[in-house]
């Protein structure tokens, strides 16, 4: 599970310890009880039951109430009326915050319009993966990494429609790279021309980078390193558990990440490997990004 | 003059460091040392006698919690805030039971670090 990405924001801020954040989390929990523990708990099924429908929640993507009326468990009134019970008790973090008593209700407000406006300074990748398999994980990963650009680099990148490995642009740059692992596997590979690592190096370093020498490419790897670790923040808020590999950075020629895929980049029709790969150009005016991920 | 809080930075990045070099300037705190592997934490921990200690979580040599571990075996009353860009639950979970004063989700900004570290030795006062 996620820390929460308002949490997050806050903890980043240093505006509540990582212990505050974890004691509103947990009485978020103890508050936002599932459907069917009240339905447990209010003397309607049984634990055995819940079960039943947790297990054929896994099989269809259907509701749990939908699921207990199918089985006879429940009717649509005592459903009505767990959901109904389930929202009013509903506790958001920033509520949770107020209620332990870190915030009062006026910092809260400003804290979460701040928060409000990092979030509404990116746009969503639209329906560019629509149709493609891992469509949702692949607009997560876009997304986040849209979002860093624009608040570690200063730049509006804009996502364009996603292509194969066959059909890279950009060959003379830097292959920023990083490995995620655990319930699901991805790599993830910027390619950054020479321009762009400037521009990240300089906003990540307040100085102006003019020499791209090791400390510029190593902002890289920090990037890339921010980038994935928030990506599997977000994707563990589905019930992923991932850990992340150490960041490298290779020129494009002697990038693991591209050698390992030569035979994809130098064209093999059919190559079942080519599903796995998703290469999405992020437009800038004037600098060329790519955005690979391997899943 | 008031002598500086003696902090000591791990992390493979010296990106990071540098950033969290510049980040103390004109602050009560001092980096005395910026480390970017794991395994020479101990070797000169009692050399460098920090007051507080930022520790990356993902390391090429070296996983940051069971350094953190090994932190607090060598030195129980190190007080140790743990950074990384993984902020899961779990993560965060995992270090403060291992006895990590506070947890840093990078990219922080520089009054995020420094609130960080003033809460860590106040507590620790």
């Amino acid at each position: 599970m996620s820390a929460s990405f308002f949490g997050q924001h806050l903890l980043a801020r240093g505006l509540i310890t990582a212990r505050q954040l974890l004691e509103a989390m947990e009485l978020q929990e103890s508050n936002n009880l599932r459907l069917g523990l009240r339905a447990v708990e209010a003397g309607l099924m049984t634990p055995a039951q819940v079960s039943q429908v947790h297990l054929m929640q896994r099989k269809v993507d259907r509701q749990f109430g939908e699921l207990a009326i199918e089985c006879g468990f429940l009717d649509l009134k005592a459903v009505e009326s767990l959901l109904s019970k389930q929202r009013a008790d509903h506790l958001l973090l920033s509520q949770a915050l107020v209620r332990m008593g870190v915030f009062d209700e006026a910092a809260i407000a400003g804290h979460l319009e701040a928060y409000a406006q990092s979030r509404s300074a990116v746009p969503a990748p639209a329906t560019i993966y629509q149709g493609l398999p891992n469509a949702e994980i692949l607009s997560v990963i876009t997304e986040v990494t849209l979002k860093m650009f624009a608040r570690l680099a200063h730049s509006n990148l804009r996502p364009g429609p996603c292509h194969g490995a066959a059909d890279l642009v950009s060959r003379d740059c830097y292959a920023a790279e990083q490995t995620l692992s655990g319930s699901l596997d991805v790599v993830i590979c910027l390619n950054l021309s020479h321009g762009m690592v400037r521009r990240v190096a300089s906003k990540m370093l307040e100085t102006e980078i003019e020499e791209l020498d090791a400390d510029a490419i190593e902002c890289c790897g920090e990037f890339i390193n921010v980038v994935s670790g928030s990506i599997a923040g977000h994707l563990s808020t589905s019930g992923h558990q991932i850990e992340l590999a150490p960041p490298e950075v290779h020129l494009f020629d002697s990038s693991p990440f591209w050698r390992e895929r030569r035979r994809i980049t130098e064209g093999a029709p059919g190559d079942p490997a080519l599903g796995r790969l998703t290469v999405t150009p992020l437009r800038h005016p004037l600098e060329i990004v790519e955005l690979c991920a391997a899943l | 003059m008031e002598q500086k809080i003696k902090v000591l930075a791990v992390d493979d990045s010296r990106v990071s460091l540098l950033t969290i070099k510049r980040s103390l300037n004109d602050t009560e705190f001092e980096l005395v040392a910026g480390l970017s592997r794991g395994s020479e934490v101990l070797e000169r921990f009692d050399e460098i006698a920090p007051d507080l200690i930022l520790l990356d979580v993902v390391m090429p040599d070296m996983d940051g919690v069971t350094l953190l571990e090994r932190i607090r075996a060598h030195a129980p009353d190190a007080r140790v805030i743990m950074v990384s860009s993984l902020g899961t639950r779990e993560k965060i979970s995992e270090c403060l039971e291992k006895g990590a004063a506070n947890f840093l989700v990078k990219p922080y900004d520089k009054q995020g670090l420094i609130t960080a570290l003033r809460a860590a030795h106040a507590a620790g006062r």
